[in-house]
């Protein structure tokens, strides 16, 4: 179901996500009773080295998927397999080591700081905790980290709020990179900054991806970043992942009707998105077995309320979750061999 | 700090607050009397040069009556409080970050001490526990117990939900240390103005059962039996009393005082903030 | 300052007093608008730009201080107006719409409440006398919700963002205004959703013929809704003219250095180009607010403070390097 062929090699360091599924209990909104479906049987792969882009908008799961894969929340179903483990079921005080290897930096910087302390004495206390350092080492590691990421000794006396947003973001950077973790998960970092500083944060991840082989799943709403950093992209709706491939290839041949709208939204080519969010109301007699964008799709025949599009492979790594794919005038050129779109 | 300076009757409380402190601590070894030291000659004196607050049915010096009734109560009550706070501000904390079925089961008791008004429920103890100053400080203990579980359990509800709690999570860090490190310390405000009113309502607690007669046991002083003492004999020493219960309006104006100021200081920061 | 100016701003400074200091938000900022036309005004924080949009409707709480060389709404001169008189403009032919549209509601009254208002409101100016119910299905049709009756019904916490933002635009059509505020109407909301109330937002404002300050952090919203720009940085306007010319030939080092990473995004280079240091300083005393992060800046910066020059027709910029 997943078009990732990963190579059993690296093994060590590949998260698998095998059918994820998380409900959240009923919220106490007016009428509905139903449990809201966070993740929706998500399978994903995340190599060792690479930067995934989780994409979507608000409710399509992808911080949930993220913050799930860390152990921070709890799945109702399906497997997250790393090292021997299934993350989704460990209980807390079987981690043990496996916390240094996945670490978070949050989408606002200011909150993911004690206010009470200073910088040195947040970025110390991983250091203590998993004695990543001697004791009497630590200063300099802590001035040695906030070098890494281009500021300078002087910030580790101050506080949290004495710092502006984009040289905290880097700081909880150096914060996430000081215990050395396999992979990070980056929600949605740099929209609460200014745009002029996005820059530099968005750079020093790359760099730590590309210096230290650290793996980065990066959850953002914003294309054009996610083409610059990721070298795959999985675009999320409603809890499913309805396409996946390299970033290219998803921006280049989007075979999802969902993706192609993100893309048109994107580059002011209106008249396109023809959506209404009044008509989210389509008559689906059960989800479970529909296409969730049909309600919203243009392209939506009598199949798609019927059945749950599989994540079909498009063309070696490139998969999309759709009954009638988008197969443009490119695709058909570059792979004669798939003319047609695939049903399951 | 500087705002807390700025806030005149803060600053005021803060006085008036160190100022009876002062005398309570330091004002029993000045005094010439012990304050059960009966002098038969000078029964029901008013106040003079040798007696500033004059003397009671027993001749007692009542000033110094009043700086021991006065250092009794205030260690009471603040024996009582603290314990309150430490007891029930760890109980909220931990039923604020377990939840289920231990946060059920201390906030039921809380409930239970909390539905009792205070100075009923302090007769009720004093009646079952017996007399005497440590079970006053019992008692109020288990009165404000409630208050700074509820307190507690509804800022760390908050503050658990911060990212940079989730952070230490994810860090790996020990239950206590996020329970000491990254919540306690962000609630801890708020308690310690919980803690100043305590103390002040503690005062009138013990007071009122001195007064009664089930607190504190003659001839020890306390700033309720020397209530009781003037009321007695009003007509003809009416300084009693009256010095006596000014006494106490002074040492609780201090304090209420003082709890407003350390509220105000925390409200301008918390706005600006925003 | 042409004549026929919507609206003119003349040397707009705006000042708050937190803690016994004096914090300059916006440092003489002036402009005009035409009517019918749209101004866009960029910065990031600690620009002023939204304290600029606050200043003008005087919205702004009472320990800031506003001044103004002028401020004129159709030639009135709006700093002699009484608080009542002013009141009377505001919401009628001055309007605001604010990021975040859940607080221009009031969450126990429906949108039928609010559209009522409205509508009521526009025509006690004008003396009219219309259905309301009528006027408000027609308005709400027109912002693009196809069951007005629905939404009419509905309360604000049982609308999404989008549909929110919606209602909002309708109220302030059904105003009628002839100047209208925009204060990042589109930055909290998601991409599809952004991409519509654009659209949406051109489109009404052409048929109103509306002037627009359009104030927002986001260049390419800019780009497409906006006839000028203007940017800001630590509480002046550092370059102003066409959008074209601005977007695609900034002259400001500020400006080129947001272009260049939009550009270096596009291009997919392997590491964006930065600009370096933080926004939100606040504007030097002397020299030049730039200057700590500006590429180009020489010793002179420092201590000389640039005044807007031409650059080319209709555009001016701020910068030491054009008075060359």
């Amino acid at each position: 179901m997943n078009s990732d062929q990963g190579t059993d090699m690296t093994a060590d360091a590949t998260l698998r996500v095998r059918d994820l599924t998380l409900d959240f209990a009923p919220a106490q909104r007016l009428g509905t009773s139903r449990t809201l479906r966070a993740l929706d049987s998500v399978s994903l792969n995340i190599e060792a080295g690479e930067i995934v882009g989780l994409v979507g908008e608000s409710g399509s799961g992808k911080t949930t998927l993220g913050k799930t894969v860390l152990g921070a929340l709890k799945p109702t179903g399906g497997q997250i397999l790393y090292q021997g483990h299934d993350l989704a079921t460990l209980p807390a005080r079987r981690w043990g080591q496996l916390r240094r290897d996945l670490q978070m930096v949050f989408q606002d910087p200011l909150s993911s700081f004690n206010p009470r302390f200073t910088i040195e004495s947040s970025l110390s206390l991983p250091l203590r905790l998993h004695g990543i350092c001697e004791k009497r080492r630590i200063p300099d590691e802590v001035a040695a980290l906030l070098r890494r990421v281009g500021l300078g000794p002087e910030h580790a006396r101050r506080y949290p709020h004495e710092l502006s947003g984009g040289q905290l973001q880097r700081v909880a950077v150096a914060r996430a990179i000081s215990v050395k973790p396999r992979i990070i998960v980056a929600d949605e970092p740099v929209s609460k900054l200014d745009v002029s500083v996005r820059a530099q944060v968005l750079n020093l991840l790359k760099r730590m991806n590309r210096e230290t082989g650290v793996s980065l799943v990066f959850i953002t709403h914003d294309l054009g970043v996610a083409r610059f950093l990721c070298d795959r992209i999985a675009v999320m709706y409603f809890g499913r992942i309805v396409e996946i491939g390299a970033t290219e290839q998803v921006f280049n041949d989007p075979r999802h009707p969902y993706t192609l709208s993100l893309l048109r939204a994107r580059s002011a080519t209106s008249g396109a998105v023809a959506t209404d969010a009044d008509e989210i109301r389509l008559e689906i007699a059960d989800r479970a077995h529909a296409c969730n964008y049909a309600p919203r799709c243009g392209r939506r025949i009598p199949a798609c309320t019927q059945q749950r599009p599989p994540l079909v492979t498009q063309d070696h790594t490139h998969a999309a979750a759709c009954l009638v794919p988008i197969a443009t005038a490119l695709a058909e050129q570059r792979q004669p061999i798939n003319p047609e779109p695939r049903t399951a | 700090m500087r705002s807390f300076i700025a806030n005149k009757l803060a600053l005021f409380g803060a006085a008036i607050t160190s100022f009876v402190l002062l005398a309570v601590l330091v004002g029993p070894w000045l005094s010439p009397y012990s304050p059960t030291e009966a002098d038969f000659l000078a029964l029901l004196a008013p106040p003079s040069l040798t007696h500033p607050f004059g003397t009671d049915s027993f001749g007692r010096d009542v000033l110094t009556r009043i700086l021991y009734g006065a250092r009794v109560s205030l260690a009471v009550s603040v024996a009582g409080v603290l314990m309150a706070a430490l007891l029930g501000g760890s109980a909220g904390l931990i039923s604020a970050y377990a939840g289920g079925w231990t946060s059920a089961v201390l906030m039921r008791i809380a409930d239970l001490l909390f539905s009792f008004p205070s100075f009923v429920l302090a007769l009720f103890l004093m009646v079952v526990l017996g007399f005497g100053v440590t079970n006053i400080a019992a008692s109020i203990a288990l009165i404000y117990f409630p208050l700074f579980a509820r307190l507690s359990r509804n800022m760390a509800l908050v503050v658990k939900e911060e990212p940079w709690v989730q952070a230490a999570q994810l860090m790996g860090q020990s239950t206590f240390s996020i329970l000491s490190r990254e919540i306690l310390p962000n609630i801890a405000a708020p308690l310690f103005v919980q803690i100043a009113l305590g103390i002040a309502f503690g005062i009138v607690i013990e007071a009122g059962l001195s007064f009664l007669g089930l607190g504190v046991q003659p001839p020890d002083p306390s700033l309720g039996t020397i209530m009781a003492d003037g009321r007695e004999y009003f007509q003809r020493a009416p300084w009693v009393l009256t010095l006596s219960g000014v006494a106490i309006s002074i040492a609780l104006l201090g304090l209420n005082l003082l709890s407003d100021g350390i509220r105000d200081v925390m409200d301008p920061k918390l706005r600006a903030r925003l | 300052m042409s004549a026929s100016a919507l609206i003119e701003v003349m040397n707009l400074r705006t000042s708050f007093a937190v803690g016994g200091e004096r914090v300059e938000a916006v440092r003489g900022v002036s402009f005009s608008i035409a009517p019918g036309e749209v101004l866009g005004l960029i910065g990031e924080s600690g620009s002023g730009k939204t304290v600029t949009g606050l200043s003008l409707l005087r919205l702004l709480p009472s320990h800031a201080s506003v001044a103004a060389d002028a401020l004129r709404f159709r030639g009135q001169e709006l700093a002699e107006l009484s608080d009542q008189q002013f009141r009377g403009l505001q919401g009628i032919q001055l309007a605001m719409i604010f990021q975040d549209p859940v607080g221009s509601f009031n969450p126990a009254k429906t949108v039928a409440w609010h559209l009522k208002q409205a509508i009521a409101r526009r025509a006690r100016a004008d003396d009219e006398n219309s259905d309301w119910r009528d006027e408000a299905g027609r308005i709400l049709r027109d912002v693009g919700i196809r069951v007005p009756e629905r939404v009419l019904a509905s309360y604000p916490h049982q609308l999404s963002g989008g549909m929110l933002q919606r209602a909002l635009i309708a109220m302030i059509i059904a105003l009628r205004p002839a100047f209208i505020i925009a204060d990042e109407p589109t930055t909290n909301l998601d991409n599809l959703v952004e991409r519509q109330i654009i659209d949406l937002l051109r489109e009404q404002q052409k048929k109103l013929g509306a002037s627009v300050l359009f104030v927002t952090h986001d260049l390419a919203v800019a780009g497409e809704i906006c006839d000028r720009i203007a940017v800001m940085y630590a509480g002046e306007i550092v370059e102003i003219g066409p959008t074209r010319d601005v977007l695609q030939r900034p002259r400001h080092p500020y400006a080129q250095g947001l272009l260049q990473t939009s550009a270096s995004l596009e291009r997919r280079d392997e590491y964006l180009y930065e600009l370096q240091g933080e926004p939100g300083g606040r504007g030097a005393a002397e020299g030049c607010g730039f200057v700590a992060r500006c590429p180009v800046a020489m010793a002179m910066c420092r201590s000389k403070r640039p005044r807007l020059v031409d650059v080319g027709p209709g555009h001016t910029s701020r910068c030491l390097l054009h008075e060359q």
